[in-house]
């Protein structure tokens, strides 16, 4: 046998399949994805694919022109049909983004989109889940960013930016959102968004003509799940406190009056922690939160060199901390949605006790928390005295 | 065959076996009673030396008539010829070896041996800067064609009479001089006999170039990595036999042959020695990443564009989607027809004279780069992959280390093709077991990495100062293995 490689040369022939071969330019990069929900009751899937060819640039030089295309189904994979038939190419969801879901949508259930998403092997399961408020999931994938060159982009980077700078949102991922949802004594959430101007001039290109942008899109408040039902909006100051508890909260500002003027600090390095006990089978949950601050903005005449006056700010910036806290745990109580976790906690202290979580929903309501709030200022910022 | 006694008869003998070649230059003399005659050939042999050496001796000879020098002519001759390269040749074979080495015959009537003497022409350029593997800061001399000189090079460097040059004739027709050189209390006996033992089986009519020698002691080897380092520098050849490595000079050759020969030895530059460690090390780790670059970068570009696209970062997918937009052949066809173009410039730019270089390297800008990709037969990022390919492929100096990486790219490169990532790792699994599985001079090819002897880390992939290096390599040298202290 001297010449074994001769046996090579069929699998030549029978190798060359190519399995999964597919070149760039016959690819539809989907990176952003909407779905609604049409008065039949349909779903509406509308997809923004990236990599238009854009006839007033030289496409070489990576510019490139967004397209929306949408179709309706009884299904998810119904509707998702529709669309290949409108695409030239193949329909590519490996890079997607940021998939945005209407306000019923998320109140009929997340159901039939989580399933979809999680079965199709090519999805990547780290693309940030997020609510349309106030508009339809379509037009907000619509709007155009001058900042930005795809419009799925800008509601990626802003998502992951705004939970360290502003508080409001956070962002969470696919991923996240099911292990919250399967996860026992806890429920999901998901931060919102909305158009601020006019959604119909959002989509036109003269909306990054001029300096001062019709449309823009905005981040919103959390959004509260029951199961995997939408059950209710917070307000942004919910938002934020729901965000001091969860541990997701990098920067905040906090200000209040104070004679004739404001002081605002700034809270950094946030950590929160909850640790939950049991008396006399009363559920008792203990949020504690640590921070450090600095003064930021100080219009007011206050001596701030002065130890007394600082403790003064201290006490009065916790005081305003565990109202926020108070309040945001207070409507999840009421729409018992228990985005915190404090079901799993007990479960995992007590697991005998809680056997089964059956009807934590109910049994949420009836916990009592305690509120630890610690706050020191370090840093009085490079002015002594307001002028 | 033994020579004549009469000189007409050894002359004319001569002369026919020459074919009456027109170098041939013959002159009978008439000293007293006797006949003396010398022959040389011209092509080969100077002038001047012959006048010098022999002829002035010889007109005293004739002119002071003296009777003693006549009654043994030959071995006045013998002893009075002021030049110290002077033997008896007694067979018509070493007649023609000397003739054709440069060297004059002489014969004195009557006898059946001949004198000959050193005369050689010089037909060699001098020493010259190595041409191939420049440096910004070391020696700048190189080996020559000539064998003496080249010994030379190596012998004014290390003057240890340890220093032994082993000389063997091989090809039947060129009669070339092989010289194994070696430090004698360093350098493994073993391997040194083994290699003088496959030089002196080597039957071959002739020997050009070290090249050849290569092949014939690695006969079974079809490896494409190089397993010997050929160098022309006299200070990496002297670094590695005070290492206890073995040289093979050749004559005509200025490449001398370094064996054993390991991968990092490829990897290392001698420059990396004259400079300062830290910033060695820094260009070190650069030649060992443009080693793996230069020989997957292709191959994994096909394979994350055409298949495992989930790879690529979103912004660059679609700038890599809108780049390809166009563009007619497949990805692995482009980046194929782009790396041959560069390997045709590549090799012309080698052949070609230098005044015409430069009208080449202007069509190979354009041609590779801008109108290409204008024309929209390849996309820019394929230029961009071929080009940082190619460059880094030619940080090496030794060719056949560089078109051994070429050969394994375009593996990478059908593996890729027909399998996208599964192909690029099984082609990643055949070439790093291909490579554990090299041999040379009874040493792995991956010594002292794989397997890794922590005691020789000393100057592999990072150096130490010189200061530090106390010890030459385990895998090669058992005893006197000092390089500080003691007997070294």
């Amino acid at each position: 046998m001297k010449h074994k490689w001769i046996f090579l040369i069929p699998l030549l022939f029978i190798m060359t399949g190519c399995w999964n071969y597919r070149e760039l330019n016959q690819l539809a990069l989907i990176t952003t994805m909407a779905i609604d929900l049409t008065e039949e009751g349909d779903y509406k899937v509308s997809v923004l694919i990236a990599n238009g060819k854009n006839n007033q640039t030289n496409t070489r030089e990576g510019q490139s022109q967004t397209v929306v295309y949408s179709g309706k189904g009884k299904t998810i994979s119904r509707a998702f049909r529709e669309i290949n038939l409108q695409i030239p190419k193949i329909p590519y969801i490996g890079h997607l983004g940021v998939v945005v879901v209407s306000e019923e949508v998320a109140k009929e259930g997340m159901r039939g989109v989580l399933d979809y998403l999680l079965r199709n092997p090519e999805s990547v399961k780290r693309f940030y889940l997020i609510m349309a408020k106030d508009d339809s999931a379509e037009d907000v994938i619509k709007v155009l960013s001058p900042l930005e060159t795809f419009p799925g982009q800008s509601i990626t980077t802003n998502i992951s930016l705004s939970n360290e700078q502003e508080a409001i949102s956070t962002a969470i991922n696919y991923s996240k959102f099911v292990e919250n949802l399967l996860k026992v004594g806890k429920e999901p959430s998901i931060p919102t968004i909305s158009i601020s101007g006019d959604p119909d001039k959002g989509s036109s290109d003269k909306n990054l003509e001029s300096s001062d942008i019709k449309s823009k899109i905005k981040l919103g408040p959390v959004a509260l799940f029951k199961g995997d039902k939408l059950v209710y909006i917070a307000s942004k100051t919910e938002s934020r406190g729901m965000n001091i508890v969860t541990n997701q909260v990098d920067e905040m500002i906090i200000e209040y009056e104070c004679g004739d003027g404001n002081i605002v600090v700034n809270l950094t390095g946030m950590s929160s922690n909850i640790d939950v006990s049991m008396k006399n089978k009363k559920l008792l949950a203990t949020v504690s939160v640590t921070s450090e601050g600095a003064i930021q903005e100080l219009t007011c005449d206050k001596n701030i060199q002065k130890n007394e006056v600082i403790l003064e700010i201290e006490k009065k910036v916790e005081k305003k901390v565990k109202k926020k806290i108070k309040n945001a745990i207070k409507v999840t109580q009421e729409h018992s949605s228990d985005i915190f976790g404090v079901g799993n906690l007990f479960y995992k202290k007590y697991p005998n006790y809680f056997k089964n979580l059956d009807n934590w929903h109910d049994k949420y309501k009836t916990v009592s928390f305690d509120y630890k709030v610690d706050i020191k200022l370090n840093t009085k910022g490079s002015v002594q005295k307001s002028f | 065959m033994n020579l004549d006694r009469n000189i007409n008869d050894i002359l004319k003998k001569i002369v026919d076996d020459y074919g009456n070649s027109s170098e041939i230059v013959k002159r009978t003399i008439r000293v007293g009673k006797q006949e003396i005659a010398y022959i040389y050939l011209e092509s080969v042999s100077s002038d001047d030396k012959i006048s010098d050496f022999f002829m002035k001796d010889i007109s005293d000879y004739v002119k002071n008539r003296k009777k003693s020098l006549f009654e043994n002519l030959f071995n006045s001759i013998e002893n009075s010829i002021p030049n110290s390269h002077l033997n008896i040749a007694k067979t018509y074979e070493d007649i023609y070896y000397y003739l054709s080495s440069g060297y004059t015959a002489i014969f004195v009537n009557g006898e059946a041996k001949g004198i000959v003497i050193e005369t050689k022409a010089g037909l060699d350029r001098g020493v010259t800067e190595a041409s191939s593997e420049a440096v910004v800061r070391g020696p700048k001399d190189s080996f020559t064609e000539n064998n003496a000189t080249n010994l030379g090079l190596i012998r004014k460097r290390i003057k240890d009479p340890n220093l032994w040059f082993d000389e063997t004739i091989v090809g039947k027709r060129t009669k070339t001089k092989i010289t194994i050189a070696y430090i004698q209390d360093v350098a493994d006996k073993n391997r040194v006999e083994n290699i003088k033992q496959k030089l002196q089986n080597i039957d071959v009519d002739g020997i050009l170039d070290s090249g050849y020698i290569r092949e014939f002691i690695l006969k079974e080897n079809k490896s494409s990595f190089p397993q010997f380092k050929s160098t022309e520098r006299p200070d990496l050849a002297c670094s590695s036999l005070l290492d206890g490595k073995i040289i093979i000079l050749v004559e005509n050759s200025p490449f001398v042959l370094i064996t054993p020969g390991l991968l990092v030895d490829f990897l290392h530059s001698p420059e990396d020695n004259y400079q300062k460690p830290v910033n060695t090390n820094f260009t070190r780790l650069l030649r060992f990443l443009a080693f793996i670059v230069t020989i997957i970068t292709p191959g994994f570009y096909i394979a994350v564009t055409t298949f495992n696209q989930q790879m690529i970062p979103n912004e660059l997918l679609i700038s890599l989607a809108l780049q390809r937009e166009g563009v007619p052949f497949p990805t692995a066809f482009e980046v194929l027809l782009l790396i041959i173009t560069f390997e045709i410039l590549r090799e012309s730019d080698i052949r070609i004279p230098n005044a015409m270089g430069a009208a080449i390297s202007i069509v190979g800008a354009l041609v590779l780069g801008d109108a290409a990709v204008s024309a929209g037969i390849i996309s820019p990022i394929v230029v961009i992959i071929v080009a940082i390919t190619a460059i880094s492929g030619l940080l090496y100096t030794d060719i056949d280390f560089v078109n051994a990486t070429r050969f394994w790219r375009i593996i990478f490169i059908f593996a890729s093709m027909i399998a996208g990532l599964v192909g690029f790792v099984i082609a990643s699994i055949l070439f790093i077991t291909k490579l554990c599985s090299l041999e040379t001079g009874n040493v792995p090819y991956l010594v002292p990495v794989s397997p890794f002897y922590v005691h020789d880390q000393s100057s592999v992939l990072l150096r130490k100062s010189r200061d530090k290096i106390k010890y030459r390599p385990k895998f090669l040298v058992q005893k006197n293995r000092k390089r500080m202290g003691g007997k070294s």
